[in-house]
């Protein structure tokens, strides 16, 4: 028996060591909860700690824009989880955009990106800001020829890639960091998910309960892990849209005009103003185009009909979205930054 | 005698095994068609030659260059400043209606471009790689099909004329800029162009805008000498027919009729010198 108990002990390191390797080599990656689906990862786009490390180091560095004024942080702050506070972005020059910035948050599992859906990887979607003149205005072999000529990025494009700074590494060093940006523990997952009753007051039940009514029929839309079912909408913002098509600007199609992405829910009270172009200043406000039916554009949804709410069931529903705030998520990644 | 007649005997059938053995066929290693059994040369031997494919715009008999002002047939006086434009599915048939690949994307450019990288240059012009043929047309699609327009242009080198260094990705939607073209026309008609007339700008793609088949037809017999040509003429009159310069601004998604318009007129655009 002694001699089992040697045994065990003689294997003790080996076999602790062997599950600390184990530990480290997936550290980079984050945590998925299992009421979250599994990351899809591109095949030519697997996470590597290297990857992670040079793309979030791009994120936050204004090098990549023509005048190396703004990095891709300036209209995806942290604190705000990812987004900017600002109706529409701000590029070099201080240069107006169009739209209002979103939220990277879980942005691993969006198939279509920007809000009328015209990217299908978010690759391909890291082009975008180098090619607008108001945001980087910097070609991308030109930031790439930049980072060609910083030893340090040299090196870090070698260890994640094989190869010199291109837009190849480029574009798939910050997505493979954008795939970290998983925010999966408010107070509604704590409640909802982990069965925690005490995480979010009795008021924001009832705003989860008034949520998923018919009456309001916000789920159906905001639905699933992600609070969206990644449809483009026309929610009724506008009697008309001539300056921003929405969907349409993409598929060119009648039927499209002023159908945007339907968001995500989470974090939502941090990603204020609202809406595409940022012309929604507050949640209250929003509850209340949702409340008026909006402007009866004849693309808009049939689901938005218009309710009437009593006072007590707004603060409910306001309390509701504001448990789906990801407090641990912004810390984490602000200490990062 | 014995020893003379089994001589013989040995000679005729070592001639007989040789001519047995004797294969034909083209023995150049440097020859496209190089047979390494062969050990006789049939002068079946074939050899990579240089096709030059060039475009040339035309306004009647004028030849149109960019930032130099042109008359239209209707006397409108035109500058274009950039014309730019992807042909893909390049082929030829030859007069034993053959079909011949030459080339699956080239990117034409009146302006000598560059890109940033350097790596890449566009003319008016590409050459083709190909055999000593007898030609009778040279067909093209003018923009890229599905099939390749809706890649990640960071997966081709900075040689390539897909290639992300060339600015003809839109990024905010996916596929390429099938044509570009820009410029002024003397929308003040006061006679010549300065600053206070207006600019147009048609960037044209997206699938419905792939137009396939274009075909030149055209007897060329390839000599191989690299001096052979095979010349189209962009028929500016055509490229404009009916589309008011003073008003055409387009990205194709947010002024699709234009682009179609201008697309249509393109594609038949194209002719024989």
């Amino acid at each position: 028996m002694r001699g089992y108990w040697r045994l065990i002990l003689a294997l003790f390191p080996t076999i602790y060591l062997g599950c600390s390797t184990e530990k480290e080599y997936d550290s980079y990656l984050p945590i998925i909860p299992d009421y979250f689906p599994a990351i899809v990862y591109p095949e030519d786009n697997f996470p590597n700690a290297a990857k992670i490390a040079l793309g979030k180091k791009l994120f936050f560095d204004p090098i990549l824009s023509r005048d190396y004024s703004i990095s891709c942080s300036s209209c995806h702050h942290t604190a705000l989880a990812f987004s900017d506070g600002r109706k529409v972005s701000r590029g070099v020059g201080n240069g107006l955009g169009f739209r209002n910035s979103m939220s990277l948050a879980n942005v691993a599992y969006q198939e279509l990106f920007f809000r009328d859906g015209g990217v299908p990887s978010l690759e391909m979607q890291i082009l975008a800001p180098f090619d607008s003149d108001v945001e980087f205005n910097l070609p991308i072999a030109s930031a790439a020829e930049r980072l060609d000529s910083n030893a340090e990025y040299s090196a870090l494009f070698q260890e994640a890639f094989g190869r010199n700074p291109d837009a190849f590494g480029l574009v798939r060093a910050i997505a493979a960091y954008e795939r970290t940006l998983i925010s999966a523990n408010s107070s509604f997952d704590a409640y909802f998910y982990q069965s925690v009753d005490s995480a979010i007051s009795e008021e924001a039940k009832r705003g989860f309960a008034l949520f998923s009514s018919q009456k309001l029929a916000c789920a159906s839309c905001h639905s699933g892990f992600n609070f969206t079912d990644n449809s483009f909408q026309n929610n009724g913002l506008k009697p008309e849209y001539s300056v921003d098509l929405g969907r349409a600007r993409v598929t060119i199609k009648a039927e499209d005009v002023g159908k945007f992405k339907v968001p995500t829910l989470r974090n939502i009270a941090l990603t204020a103003p609202y809406m595409h172009d940022g012309s929604i200043a507050t949640l209250e406000d929003v509850i209340s185009h949702y409340e008026s039916g909006g402007h009866g554009h004849p693309n808009q949804s049939s689901l938005i009909q218009g309710f009437e709410l009593e006072e007590d069931e707004r603060q409910a529903l306001l309390a509701f979205l504001h448990s789906l705030s990801d407090s641990e998520f912004i810390r984490e990644h602000s200490q990062q930054e | 005698m014995k020893t003379l007649k089994f001589a013989i005997y040995v000679l005729a059938f070592s001639f007989l095994f040789t001519a047995c053995k004797e294969n034909r066929g083209c023995t150049d290693k440097t020859a496209l068609n190089y047979d390494e059994a062969a050990d006789v040369n049939d002068g079946t031997c074939e050899y990579e030659v240089k096709l030059r494919m060039k475009f040339t715009a035309m306004s009647g008999t004028d030849t149109v260059k960019v930032n130099e002002n042109y008359t239209s047939a209707n006397g409108t006086l035109i500058k274009v400043s950039t014309l730019r434009f992807y042909i893909s599915n390049i082929h030829l048939t030859t007069n034993q209606d053959e079909k011949i690949l030459l080339k699956d994307v080239g990117l034409i450019d009146f302006d000598d471009f560059r890109s940033p990288s350097k790596q890449y240059f566009a003319d008016n012009f590409i050459d083709l790689t190909t055999r000593l043929y007898n030609v009778k047309n040279v067909q093209f699609d003018l923009g890229l099909s599905d099939a390749i327009n809706f890649g990640d242009p960071t997966l081709y080198d900075n040689d390539h004329p897909m290639g992300v260094q060339l600015f003809q990705h839109w990024s905010w939607s996916t596929g390429y800029i099938f044509v570009k073209i820009e410029g002024q026309s003397d929308s003040d008609g006061n006679g010549i162009i300065d600053e206070n007339d207006k600019d147009f700008l048609i960037h044209t793609g997206t699938s419905p805008l792939f137009r396939e088949g274009i075909k030149i037809e055209k007897n060329l017999s390839i000599r191989g000498d690299n001096k052979d040509e095979f010349n189209v003429i962009i028929d500016m009159n055509t490229l404009f027919n009916e589309i008011d310069l003073n008003d055409a601004f387009s990205h194709t998604m947010n002024g699709f009729e234009l682009a179609e318009k201008f697309q249509n007129n393109m594609a038949a655009s194209f002719k024989a010198n």
